[in-house]
């Protein structure tokens, strides 16, 4: 089950993704410099008065990742103790046993994946602010 | 359809000023399926591939355990364990994982996969067995084995002879046909170019020009398939570079320093680490060295940025040692140069059974191996070198391991094993035709040929009405269902073979499809990928054997030393047309951000001479020592001709 979940999550994730639009680029800004020939380094005429646009990608939330980790190790050592060791096998006995014991972390590892994959999330990834191309167009 | 001869290179060569050689170019004569070395590979796979057949026919026949037998028919057939013990949900789960994990295998390589998953699925059922087997398992399952291998023969057979028969009446129509082979341009051709063209140019210079941290516009989806920011980078400096070539030859300035940040992007760990996962799955080796092995998707695209970096800006910074080094910050760190990586890939090529040599673990695309033969072609021309007896091995291999008699493509080979696999025929067929041409032109006219035979129709509603499921993903973003990105890769073909009719077609049949959107002067096509829009850019600045003279040819020896355009401010001024003839420098430039006062920097031009500027009221300007000069106050309001000329 945990295999297919996470296989599930990255072809998921992925193809979420894939489905965002792109955000247009900055527009680029180059001046000429004062010898012929002589250019500013990459990046230094850029305007960085936006700091959305500055600086290397920032990270994904935080607690979509701890969702996943916590979620994912917990449905993976809970099913290493039932399915390999015979613990508390009790739980599969109810079924409100089973969705809040066994199934808590698959359902915390799942709904981390979503919000990894929501829209603002995805602009965090790919390093933009989650303003969309037409409102950096009406500034 | 239409039958190809007349109209497959419309516009031929000759009408450029241009010598021609006209060549027959029919489709070798194959008497076996498999070429020599896909069969030793194919032979060698079998004998593994009996081993275990063997163990599980004795396994199941020797009359032993329940478990025992179902190991021995799990052994046979994946999901053949299952069969025995009377499972057949859990014998169509073990066959669909089967398939999944060859699935996973192509898309990332890792080798042990499908052996682990036959194994392990046949290990369950052994397991689960119960106190009685599914007697009739013991016939069952061999039978459906020897069924499976017969069935197979018989039908590569079949479609084997059906593909000779189909390659000898396409041989008889291609007596007929000579394919132009074009040698170097006198005056490579130059046009100006449009808005259109400025707009979608303006695109690819956004992307281009941001600071080498900040990667706005890519997609990050994942590093190791299509998607990959990886073959952005590549199609940003090929569109850019393609634009430098046919446009503005005789422009460097925010050109040139467009093409260096994509080259010096790819040098940045998000888009080669991946590797060293590949690797070690893939080769179960532990290297994250990006070049060493294999990764001719990361190599040989990169080596053909370098070529045409340093082809067309004469700029020869990473010839360097150690100018190119892969490092991510820590304790590793891979010194390489255009030189060492060019030295790689032929030996790469030339290491190889195949000539070819793998994209992820395993698996050889032709068109990503051509890459790597072009950034061979073009270090050789820039350093006196002879890449012509590489070309012929690789068309020989070509010709015997990756060409099915009827002249299409494999596309895919497993390497390893020598099994081929279904993959998008119009995309990887339309991939090849622009970057074989440098290297095999008769082959890649051939192939267009054919394409344009099978896949176009210019009298029907669609120019492409036949194109296959597979072919309908953007493989830059993996959506499925629309072909723009087959469309796309289908113009760029055409226009590098001359076939403007059907470039012109497929362009308005793409207009028609998809929208377009602007921001900025800049503009793409709405909800096709990165490189999907790239990809365009690179087409739309294509011309007729446009690839072919860049990357076999080069600039001509005028263009390498006459005055050129070093500097203009971006978006201020737009160049639409630089060339020089040697002396004089001619220039066609446009407002990008609305009228402007502003200044100009050319270099190239005769220590201490004088130049006239028309087109700005015959202004004078002096090079310096170094051949350098300024031109200031230059009003820039619309379409401004300049022509800079000796004094």
């Amino acid at each position: 089950m945990l295999c297919c979940a996470l296989l599930l999550a990255l072809a998921g994730i992925i193809l979420r993704r894939g489905q965002a639009e792109d955000p247009f680029p900055p527009q680029a800004r180059r001046v000429v410099g004062e010898r012929p020939g002589d250019w500013i380094a990459p990046g230094a005429a850029f305007d960085l008065a936006d700091p959305a646009r500055s600086g290397s990608p920032r990270r994904p939330p935080r607690l979509a990742w701890l969702l996943i980790v916590v979620g994912g190790g917990w449905t993976l050592l809970s099913e290493i103790a039932m399915h390999g060791f015979g613990l508390f096998t009790f739980v599969h006995d109810s079924l409100a046993l089973d969705v809040v014991f066994h199934f808590s972390g698959f359902w915390a590892l799942v709904f981390g994946v979503y919000l990894l994959q929501r829209p603002a999330a995805q602009a965090t990834l790919r390093g933009t602010s989650s303003r969309t191309s037409r409102e950096t167009a009406a500034v | 359809m239409n039958a190809g001869p007349a109209l497959a290179r419309p516009a031929a060569c000759e009408q450029r000023d241009q010598p021609v050689e006209m060549v027959s170019a029919p489709i070798p004569r194959r008497d076996h399926p498999n070429g020599p070395v896909t069969r030793r590979r194919l032979r060698r796979t079998f004998s593994v591939l009996a081993c275990g057949w063997a163990i599980g026919a004795i396994a199941l026949l020797a009359g032993g355990s329940p478990a025992l037998e179902a190991l021995g028919a799990g052994l046979l057939l994946p999901g053949g364990g299952f069969v025995a013990t009377a499972a057949p949900v859990w014998a169509a789960v073990s066959l669909a994982a089967f398939v999944l994990s060859l699935v996973i295998y192509w898309a990332f390589g890792p080798v042990l996969l499908p052996p682990a998953v036959w194994i392990a699925t046949a290990a369950i059922a052994s397991v689960t067995a119960g106190a009685q087997n599914w007697q009739q398992a013991r016939v069952t399952v061999p039978a459906a084995l020897v069924a499976l291998l017969a069935g197979g023969t018989l039908i590569q057979q079949l479609v084997f002879r059906a593909r000779r028969r189909r390659g000898r009446q396409i041989n008889q129509r291609l007596a007929a046909v000579k394919f132009p082979i074009s040698s170097a341009p006198f005056a490579p051709v130059v046009e100006e170019s449009s808005e259109e063209d400025l707009a979608s140019l303006r695109y690819a210079l956004d992307l281009a020009l941001q600071p080498l941290d900040q990667w706005e516009g890519f997609s990050f989806l994942d590093q190791f398939r299509e998607a990959a920011v990886r073959y952005q980078l590549n199609f940003l400096q090929y569109a850019v570079a393609m634009s430098q070539y046919t446009r503005t030859p005789a422009f460097t300035g925010y050109l040139a320093e467009a093409q260096r940040n994509t080259i010096e992007k790819t040098l940045d760990p998000r888009v080669w680490r991946y590797w060293r996962w590949e690797n070690l799955w893939g080769n179960l080796r532990w290297e994250p060295d990006p070049l060493k092995r294999d990764n001719v998707m990361l190599s040989g695209y990169f080596g053909t940025m370098l070529g045409m970096h340093e082809t067309l800006t004469g700029d020869r910074r990473y010839e360097a040692p150690g100018s190119l080094t892969f490092s991510n910050g820590r304790r590793e760190s891979f010194p390489y140069d255009f030189a060492s990586i060019a030295e790689l890939m032929r030996g790469h090529l030339e290491g190889s059974p195949f000539c070819m040599f793998p994209c992820e673990p395993s698996w050889i695309y032709p068109f990503c191996s051509s890459y790597a033969l072009n950034t061979v072609l073009m270090h050789d021309r820039l350093n006196g070198g002879d890449a012509s007896e590489l070309c012929e091995s690789f068309r020989a291999s070509f010709d015997r391991d990756f060409l099915r008699p009827d002249g299409r493509i494999v596309a895919i080979r497993n390497g390893r094993m020598g099994f081929s696999i279904a993959a998008a025929p119009t995309i990887n067929e339309a991939v090849l035709v622009p970057w074989l041409n440098p290297g095999l032109p008769d082959f890649a006219q051939r192939l267009w040929w054919l394409m344009r035979e099978r896949d176009i129709d210019l009298n029907g509603p669609d120019v492409l009405p036949s194109i296959s499921d597979l072919d309908r993903v953007d493989v830059g973003n993996y959506h499925f269902g629309k072909d723009t990105f087959a469309r796309v890769m289908v113009t760029l073909a055409a226009r590098e073979m001359g076939d403007e009719e059907v470039a012109t077609a497929i362009q308005n049949s793409i207009d028609d499809r998809v929208e377009t959107e602007s921001q900025n002067g800049a503009r793409r096509y709405r909800g096709l990928s990165v490189y999907g829009n790239l990809a365009h850019t690179l087409g739309r600045f294509t011309r007729q054997d446009a690839m072919r003279e860049l990357i076999a040819f080069g600039v001509p020896a005028h263009w390498a030393r006459g005055p050129r355009l070093a500097g203009a401010a971006y978006p201020d001024v737009l160049v639409a047309k630089a060339v020089t003839d040697g002396r004089a420098l001619e220039l066609v430039l446009r407002p990008g951000a609305g009228p402007v006062r502003t200044s100009l920097a050319f270099e190239r031009l005769e220590p201490g001479a004088n130049y006239v500027v028309d087109g700005v009221g015959q202004q004078r300007i002096v090079a310096d020592g170094r051949g350098c000069a300024e031109l200031p106050n230059v009003d820039l309001g619309g379409r401004l001709e300049l022509l800079v000329r000796p004094a």
